[in-house]
C-alpha cells in the first residue's frame, strides 16, 4: 500500500499502526504529527505496542526511532525477536534506531538541567534517517528525573511542543497502576495528548485477561468500548468485537443445515466460516438441529469438532438415535471428533488451549459448541465471554463454521438469546421456542438473523420425528401464525367457510336455472298466446278472403269485371 | 570517600553543554570556579556542545544538559545540572 496516511473527508490525517484490529477501533490509525499516550500497568504490552508500530512502519519504508528508558537496547532487540521482528536488520537499513536512554542511577544531580541532550540526539538521528515516527518508552521515567510535579508538567510541554513543531508522530508510554498516587501524578499527560490509549490487565477467577480502551482522540471518532486483546507470538492482537466483520474474511458459500426446509428459510443454509447461534429453551431440539447438520456434513466428507459441556459423547450418540440421527459412521470415519469436558474441570484458558490444539491438529471444517450457557461455569460470565470471543475469533480466522448452542429463557431478543453479548459476532441466529396454545405445547422456529442471505422472517412450526426435524408449512391465517390443535381448528374452520361458500354458489346457480326455466315457460306461454292470436288472425283473414271472393263472383255475374285474370281463373275453376 | 595519595591525581573531565543555553553557561562558570580554585593546572576539561555534535551525545548517553562526566579519577562519575552545589561537585571530585 502506497498511501500510508488515511485521510477521509476533512478528518484528521491518521497513520495506520498495522497492529491487528487496532486501526479498526481507531478508525484509521493514530493521529499523524501528534502525540499518542499509551498508558497501562506492568506487563500490559506498552513496549510491544510501541515496537510493533515502529516495526510495521519500518517494514513499509517509514523510519522510526525507539527511545527506551527502562530496558537496555539489547533486551529490546531480543524481546522483539521473540515476536519474529528482526530490529537489527532494520537498524542496518537505517529504518530503525533503538536508542538506549537510561540514566545511570548513580548519577548525581546538582542544579537545574534540561532535556536538550535528548532532543539533540533525536533531532540528529531523525534528520539523518529522515524519520517522523518516535516512540518514547517510558515518558514517566524521563520526567521522574525532575522529581518535581510542576517541573514534570512543564518539561512534558516542552517535549510535546518540540515533537509537534518538528511534525513528528510520537507514541509515549506511561505507567499507570492501581496505585492511585501514580495514576493522578501523570493524569496531565492524558489531558495534553491528542490520543490516549489505555491498556489494562486484570485477573479474575485466576484468569488473566487484557483489555484495551481508547479514552480520547481529538478530532476523531473511535470505538469507545473496552476490547479484549492478546499478546501472541505475532505481537498485539486486538479483538474488536463489534467490528469483527471488518477484519475477518467474508462469509463463505451457503452450506446445508441438513434440513431442506430450514435451508430455504435461511436463504440457502448456513454460511461457511460464519457463526450460527441456535438458541432455545431446554428440550426445544437444539442438539438435534446441530446434529442434523453434523450428520449431513460428515456424509459430505467434511469434518466437525464437537465441543460438549453438557453431555458425554456416548450420551449424545445414543440420544440422537431416537430422532433418527446416526453419528456412529461419522465417528468411525474420523469425520466427527468429540471434545467433551465439564466446564468446571479447568480454567477457561486451559479450555481454550485444548480447543485451539484440537483445531490446529484436526483442522475441522465446522465446530459445534454445546452450550454457551454452560461456559459460565468456567468461572464467571466474563470468563465465558472471553473464552467464546477468543474461540470464535480463532474459528473465523481459520474459516471454520461455528455452531453455538445456547439455552435461553423465553425471550427472543437477540442480545439475550446469545447470553454473552456476542450477538455481533453471530451471523445467523435461530431461535427454537415452545408455544403453549390451547393446552398443548408446540415447537416453533424463527430465523432471527441470517447475515448476507435473504431469509424468511416467519415463525415455523416443527416436529421432532423419527426422521429428524420436520418443518411444517408456514400457516399465515387471519390470526397470525398458528400451531398444533389451534392450527387444525383453524384449518377446519377455514374449510367449513369454504364449504359454505360453495354451497351458496350452488344455490344461486340453481336459482338461476329455475329462473331460466321460468323464463322459458313464460316465453312458451307467450308464444302459444301469439300462436293463438295468429291462428285467429288467419281464420279471420280466411273469412275475409272468402267474403271478397263471394263479392267478386257476384260482381262478375253482374258483368262489371272483364279482364281480371284472377277472376278469370276463379271463373274458370268455378 | 576520601583517598589519600602521594602524587596528585590527574583530573580529566568532560562537560556536555547545549550551545549557550542558560543552564550550560552557568555550569561552565561553576565548574571552572571550582577547578580553578582547587586544582588549577592539574585538570583537563573538555567542553562538548551536543548541538553541533549529537554523535558525542549518543556515545555518552547525554540525555540532559548540562552533564559533567568525571572520567578521571576513576570510577567514572556523572553529575547533571548547573553544578551549583559546589559541595556535591567537590565530593564527586574527591577534593
Amino acid at each position: 500500500m502506497k498511501h500510508e496516511t488515511t485521510n477521509d473527508k476533512c478528518a484528521l490525517p491518521k497513520i495506520p499502526t498495522r497492529i491487528a484490529g487496532l486501526d479498526d477501533i481507531l478508525q484509521g490509525g493514530i493521529p499523524e504529527k501528534r502525540t499518542t499516550i499509551i498508558s497501562g500497568g506492568p506487563g500490559c504490552g506498552k513496549s510491544i505496542f510501541g515496537i510493533e508500530f515502529l516495526y510495521n512502519g519500518a517494514k513499509m519504508g517509514h523510519p522510526g526511532i525507539y527511545v527506551t528508558f527502562e530496558e537496555r537496547a539489547d533486551a529490546v532487540r531480543q524481546n522483539a525477536l521473540t515476536m519474529g521482528w528482526d530490529l537489527e536488520e532494520l537498524e542496518k537499513q537505517n529504518l530503525l534506531f533503538v536508542m538506549q536512554a537510561n540514566l545511570d542511577p548513580s548519577t548525581l544531580i546538582s542544579g537545574d538541567f534540561s532535556l536538550t541532550g535528548l532532543f539533540s540526539i533525536i533531532e540528529g538521528k531523525a534528520k539523518s534517517m529522515n524519520c517522523t515516527r518516535i516512540v518514547v518508552d517510558a515518558i514517566d521515567i524521563l520526567l521522574r528525573m525532575y522529581n518535581d510535579f510542576n517541573r514534570e508538567r512543564s518539561e512534558y510541554y516542552v517535549l510535546h511542543d518540540w515533537f509537534s513543531s518538528r511534525k513528528i508522530t510520537s507514541i509515549m508510554t506511561v505507567k499507570s497502576s492501581q496505585d492511585h498516587g501514580l495514576a493522578t501524578r501523570y493524569e496531565f499527560l492524558d489531558f495534553m495528548a491528542d490520543c490516549v490509549i489505555h491498556l489494562d490487565q486484570r485477573v479474575r477467577e485466576q484468569i488473566s485477561t487484557r483489555r484495551i480502551r481508547i479514552t480520547k482522540f481529538r478530532g476523531s471518532d473511535f470505538g469507545r468500548n473496552e476490547y479484549p486483546y492478546v499478546i501472541s507470538d505475532k505481537g498485539l492482537s486486538i479483538i474488536p468485537i463489534s467490528m469483527s466483520g471488518l477484519r475477518h474474511r467474508p462469509l463463505g458459500d451457503p452450506v446445508s443445515s441438513g434440513n431442506e426446509s430450514l435451508d430455504s428459510i435461511l436463504g440457502g443454509g448456513y454460511r461457511r466460516a460464519s457463526c450460527v447461534l441456535i438458541a432455545g429453551i431446554t428440550g426445544a431440539g437444539k442438539t438435534t438441529l446441530a446434529n442434523t447438520f453434523i450428520e449431513k456434513a460428515c456424509a459430505r466428507d467434511e469434518s466437525v469438532l464437537f465441543i460438549g459441556f453438557e453431555e458425554s459423547e456416548e450420551a449424545i450418540v445414543t440420544n440422537m438415535l431416537s430422532p433418527g440421527i446416526d453419528l456412529r459412521p461419522a465417528i468411525k470415519s474420523k469425520k466427527l471428533r468429540f471434545l467433551t469436558s465439564l466446564p468446571e474441570a479447568m480454567g477457561s484458558e486451559e479450555h481454550l488451549m485444548r480447543a485451539f490444539n484440537h483445531i490446529s491438529d484436526y483442522k475441522p471444517d465446522h465446530l459445534v459448541l454445546d452450550a454457551i450457557s454452560a461456559c459460565e461455569r468456567m468461572g464467571s460470565q466474563q470468563t465465558a465471554f472471553e473464552y467464546l470471543i477468543r474461540l470464535l475469533n480463532h474459528c473465523k480466522e481459520n474459516d471454520i463454521t461455528c455452531i453455538l448452542l445456547n439455552q435461553t429463557t423465553k425471550s427472543m431478543d437477540i442480545h439475550q438469546i446469545s447470553g454473552m453479548e456476542i450477538s455481533s459476532m453471530v451471523d445467523s441466529a435461530i431461535f427454537l421456542g415452545m408455544v403453549e396454545v390451547g393446552g398443548e405445547i408446540n415447537r416453533m422456529m424463527l430465523v432471527l438473523k441470517s447475515r448476507g442471505l435473504a431469509h424468511s422472517n416467519q415463525f415455523r412450526e416443527y416436529l421432532i420425528t423419527d426422521n429428524g426435524i420436520e418443518l411444517l408449512d408456514v400457516y399465515v391465517g387471519e390470526g397470525g401464525v398458528l400451531t398444533g390443535a389451534a392450527r387444525q381448528e383453524q384449518e377446519a374452520k377455514e374449510s367449513a367457510t369454504q364449504r359454505m361458500r360453495e354451497h351458496r354458489i350452488m344455490q344461486k346457480r340453481q336459482e338461476l336455472n329455475h329462473k331460466e326455466a321460468a323464463k322459458q315457460a313464460k316465453i312458451a306461454a307467450l308464444q302459444s298466446e301469439i300462436d293463438m292470436f295468429k291462428a285467429e288472425l288467419d281464420s279471420l283473414m280466411e273469412e275475409e278472403n272468402i267474403w271478397h271472393q263471394g263479392r267478386d263472383i257476384r260482381a262478375r255475374l253482374r258483368g262489371k269485371i272483364k279482364d281480371d285474370p284472377i277472376n278469370k281463373s276463379i271463373l274458370g275453376s268455378v | 570517600m576520601t583517598q589519600a595519595h602521594e602524587s596528585d591525581p590527574k583530573y580529566k573531565l568532560k562537560l556536555f553543554i547545549a550551545g549557550n543555553e542558560h543552564n550550560s553557561v552557568q555550569a561552565i562558570n561553576n565548574i571552572r570556579d571550582i577547578l580553578d580554585t582547587r586544582i588549577k593546572d592539574r585538570y583537563k576539561l573538555e567542553i562538548v556542545d551536543i548541538l553541533t555534535d549529537f554523535q558525542a551525545a549518543i556515545d555518552h548517553g547525554v540525555l540532559v544538559t548540562p552533564m559533567l562526566i568525571i572520567v578521571e579519577p576513576s570510577p567514572e562519575t556523572t553529575i547533571v545540572g548547573t553544578l551549583s552545589d559546589a559541595g556535591k561537585v567537590k565530593a564527586a571530585l574527591r577534593l
